[in-house]
């Protein structure tokens, strides 16, 4: 377990540096504006009181370093400035809007690991085969897919033509949990198309492989059922796999889903960023940001401590 | 490390200039854990103008970090390194540019010191552009002329060294490498990539461009013949120290050291005029850089060994002019397995 | 029952790479020529409205209809294929010239650099790539060139990390050790001996990303950030047609079969570059 240990607190040192880093980048967006940023962020016919409070407001006159220090402390303490459009705390408007983007994202990957590693096995175990070459053919189809078209699609079809689902908009879990999900289903199979190619894709390689080592061929030897053989083992040895795919797939999804609440009209953080983006209303553009990437940053640390936990390997490697 | 005593090799005709010197040369290369990987551990020679000085030594031995650190492709982490009267770790970039042209090396695998995406003539450009040798026409013609030198026709110009022979490609290296006019020039291993069949013509190539171009030759190898072949001075080298350094008549006709002679002893064909001594052949691997043993490094196969070879590290000493070596018990009481004493040769060589 | 692991019958899967690849590249071909051509082949201007032709269905006279603005969807079609081809190049560019000299020079040097561009590498990935797209595009001001930098941007780390393992594999071969001992300078090594030996990986994944920008652009645009009215994009037309879905519903079939056509053509094309440049092969 030393060598685990050793692992996790090698991670965990090199996690720090990466959040600060994240902080400077998510920081330094303001800095990309060109020319005077409280003029920019003012808007179009703003009076000279109203660039000077914007300047004030975000501490615009003070030396870059300071701002970033009293930006980063006033972040650790959850204050993350507020909006220029609805005078808005920036934290608040995220709380509000973050359960309907986590309901759609949840659903997606939840989406893409059921379809997408059934999908990959089977293909694995008829590697070469026509429905090995099928599903290999629908995997460059969902990679190639762009999701909001997929979206508009069966928005069309589904929602409109044949009414089985409702088109836009989202309602509160909290207050009705069915017509929630209805309203997530939709929006989780657009983004879960290119999930689901990803998962089979490397899950049916990774299975290939593990099918041909001599360890597998021993088991059949043993008389052993195939499909046992097949999720008992297997699937416990690509763990790890699975592991990278799920992670990277939250990064994916996360961001697929800003375009995705655009064809749903979906209230989440998503839409919330590019209006935000959109109407210069900075203070909301970096704390979203600053949302999303700390929680794929926090999900690899996860991801990584569970790789020790199935394969002490990846520790010692 | 207080009980080697550097005793200095003396160049075997005094005044001639000295090229290459080091003192006490070391490379050791930090682990990330444990002591450090000693692949050179103290060496101390001259290379005076116009000799061959080989290095014999197994795989392991530590002779190709030598022959990187001899032209400042590794740097040294201990003792002194003098090229041309200079020390290259105290000269600014661009002085040690101009200094590397005087120190040239060829290396073992011919192949891999190629460049694969460029062409003959752009590998043997490259050193003429990197010097700013010469006008771009100019240049032209001294890849032709350098290729003629080494034996290759202009037909070889325009093609890649995947299309070349061993020999053809070791032949660019050297063409490649005369190009800056060297002074001196490490050969690494030079031929012992290459077919049995070929490796007297190169040798006898290197042997040509030395009385053309008034070359100086570092040849090192694991090669007794090849090393017997060309040099003018030998070095024994063993676990990254030096056992024995001497004349070429003074290391295969009177060697000192057991490992020496074991390496002799092996290879009869290779040097005829050696008085071979039955004896069992040399046993074992060479032990790991990373934990050398006690005392004299080569003790663990050591016919000859006593207490005295683990517990302290023999003396580097001459023993007589310009014959170096390290052993406790060289010139002493040596006695073969059947029973001949050996003292004789070295006694009376010494006292000559 | 027994697992079936047959290794296939290499002559087929010839034959279906090959088909494969000569279907993108002409496919390729054609919407390139299509756009550079695009005042000459296009049959109207894609941006002049006719208000007696609004949403019209397909005809002889508009081979896939018109918009809302009575404009010729087909031409908009050939127009919008240059800004999004465009964009795909403009961001694939940009994200090969910050990466692979970023990533080259972490590999090749070692040590504190590398440490650093590694960290900051890690760091750029764990962002949402369109998440990051779309903050950057707002700050340095909405418009196609400024979106598809943005992308360029965040596109980097990917390139930069293949460069940075290809460089430190290369740096270690002996060639490179000749040309130190001939007195090349680093620049000249990395220039001459790495790139050109680190290349080949790069090439396969800047092609493959080519499609990722297709897409990329065409979100953008979706989004409003990209092409702005009245030209057009394949994205940018996908937006126009989805608020007039439920009366022209065909008017978001061409749009977004060319996006996902060029996008697979792309991922063909890296295959067959990959199949090409593979020394095994």
């Amino acid at each position: 377990m030393s060598g685990n240990a050793r692992f996790l607190w090698r991670r965990l040192s090199q996690f720090l540096p990466v959040i600060l880093l994240a902080t400077i980048v998510v920081f330094g967006l303001v800095q990309l504006i060109p020319g005077d940023p409280a003029v920019t962020l003012a808007g179009e016919f703003a009076t000279k009181e109203r660039i000077e409070e914007v300047r004030r407001l975000y501490g615009l006159d003070r030396p870059l370093m300071v701002q970033y220090g009293a930006w980063l402390w006033d972040a650790l303490r959850g204050d993350l400035s507020q909006s220029l459009l609805s005078s808005k705390p920036v934290a608040d408007l995220i709380i509000d809007r973050f359960p309907a983007t986590l309901i759609v994202v949840v659903g997606a990957v939840l989406l893409s690991l059921a379809v997408g590693i059934p999908l990959g096995m089977a293909a694995a175990t008829r590697a070469r085969s026509r429905f090995d070459a099928a599903v290999m053919a629908f995997s460059s189809f969902g990679v190639a897919l762009p999701s909001f078209w997929l979206a508009m699609v069966l928005v069309y079809w589904v929602a409109l033509s044949w009414q089985l689902l409702p088109a836009t908009g989202s309602v509160p879990f909290s207050s009705a949990p069915g017509d929630a999900i209805a309203h997530a289903i939709l929006p989780a199979i657009a983004l879960a198309a290119a999930g689901i190619a990803e998962v089979s894709r490397q899950v049916r390689s990774a299975l290939i492989e593990v099918l041909a080592s001599d360890y597998i061929r021993t088991l059949r030897a043993k008389g052993l059922r195939r499909w046992r053989i097949l999720w008992q083992h297997g699937l416990k040895n690509i763990g790890v796999t699975l592991l990278t795919v799920v992670g990277l797939l939250i990064n994916r999804l996360l961001g697929a889903t800003v375009v995705i609440e655009a064809v749903f009209a979906i209230p989440g953080i998503g839409s919330l960023l590019v209006h935000a983006a959109i109407n210069k209303d900075f203070a909301v553009v970096q704390g979203v940001v600053l949302v999303m990437v700390l929680i794929v940053i926090c999900l690899n640390l996860i991801v990584d401590f569970l790789y020790a936990a199935i394969d002490p390997r990846v520790a010692r490697g | 490390m207080n009980e080697r005593v550097i005793a200095m090799p003396r160049p075997p005709e005094g005044e001639r200039t000295r090229l290459a010197s080091a003192q006490d040369l070391q490379v050791h290369f930090p682990r990330r854990s444990g002591p450090p990987l000693r692949a050179v551990d103290g060496v101390s020679f001259d290379v005076v103008a116009g000799e061959t000085f080989g290095i014999i030594g197994e795989s392991g031995s530590g002779k190709s970090t030598l022959a990187r650190a001899l032209v400042c492709l590794q740097p040294i982490t201990g003792g002194a390194l003098t090229l041309s009267g200079r020390s290259p770790a105290s000269l600014s970039a661009a002085s040690l540019r101009l200094l590397r042209r005087d120190f040239q090396i060829i290396f073992q695998d011919p192949r891999a010191a190629l460049n694969p995406r460029m062409t003959v003539r752009a590998l043997v450009a490259e050193p003429l552009e990197i010097q700013s040798i010469g006008t771009r026409d100019g240049r032209r013609a001294a890849v032709l002329d350098l290729l003629d030198r080494v034996g290759l026709g202009p037909e070889f110009a325009d093609r890649y060294p995947h299309q070349l022979s061993g020999g053809q490609r070791q032949r660019v290296n050297i063409a490649r490498a005369l190009a800056v006019r060297p002074k001196l020039l490490v050969c690494d291993e030079v031929v012992a990539a290459l077919d049995v069949s070929i490796q007297a013509d190169m040798l006898n190539l290197f042997k040509d461009l030395q009385d053309e171009l008034g070359l100086t030759y570092v040849f090192i190898t694991h090669d007794l013949a090849v090393v017997a072949h060309v040099s003018d001075r030998i070095a024994v080298m063993y676990l990254g120290v030096f056992m024995e350094l001497g004349s070429k008549a003074q290391i295969t006709e009177r060697p000192l050291h057991p490992y020496t002679r074991a390496l002799l002893d092996a290879a009869p064909q290779a040097v005829p005029s050696y008085r071979r001594v039955h004896r069992e052949p040399l046993q074992g691997e060479i032990p790991s850089p990373l934990a050398p043993p006690s005392g004299c490094r080569f003790r663990t196969r050591c016919p000859l060994a006593v207490e005295v070879c683990a517990a302290s590290v023999p003396a580097w000493r001459e023993v007589q002019p310009g014959h170096f070596v390290a052993c406790h018990r060289a010139g002493e009481a040596m006695v073969s397995t059947d029973g001949t004493d050996l003292r004789s040769q070295g006694v009376r060589s010494a006292a000559r | 029952m027994s697992l079936r692991l047959s290794l296939g019958r290499p002559a087929a899967i010839r034959r279906r790479f090959d088909l494969s690849s000569v279907l993108a590249i002409s496919f390729l071909a054609v919407v390139v020529l299509a756009s550079l051509l695009a005042p000459w082949v296009a049959p109207y201007s894609p941006i002049e409205q006719d208000y007696t032709q609004m949403l019209a269905p397909p005809s002889a006279a508009h081979l896939l209809g018109t918009d809302d603005l009575g404009r010729d969807v087909f031409s908009r079609l050939i127009h919008g294929g240059k800004a999004s081809l465009f964009g795909a190049l403009l961001a694939v560019l940009v994200g090969t010239l910050i990466g692979v000299p970023v990533g080259l020079i972490a590999g090749f040097r070692g040590g504190w650099i590398d440490d650093v561009i590694g960290r900051l590498l890690d760091t750029l990935l764990s962002f949402p790539a369109i998440v990051l797209a779309v903050a950057i595009t707002g700050a340095l001001g909405i418009g196609l060139t400024n979106g598809m930098i943005a992308v360029g941007v965040v596109f980097s780390p990917v390139l930069a990390r293949l460069a940075r393992a290809q460089a430190m594999v290369v740096k270690q071969e002996l060639y490179v050790d000749a040309a130190r001992s001939f007195g090349a300078t680093n620049t000249r090594i990395l220039w001459r001996h790495v790139l050109p030996n680190a290349v080949q990986p790069l090439i396969v994944q800047v092609t493959l990303m080519l499609a990722v920008a297709l897409l990329a652009e065409a979100s953008l645009s979706f989004l409003g950030l990209g092409v702005q009215p009245p030209w057009p994009s394949w994205g940018a037309m996908l937006t126009r047609a989805y608020h007039y879905m439920e009366a022209a519903p065909e008017q978001m079939f061409a749009p977004g079969l060319a996006i996902l056509l060029t996008a697979l053509a792309f991922n063909a094309l890296g295959e067959t570059v990959r199949v090409l440049l593979d020394p095994t092969n």
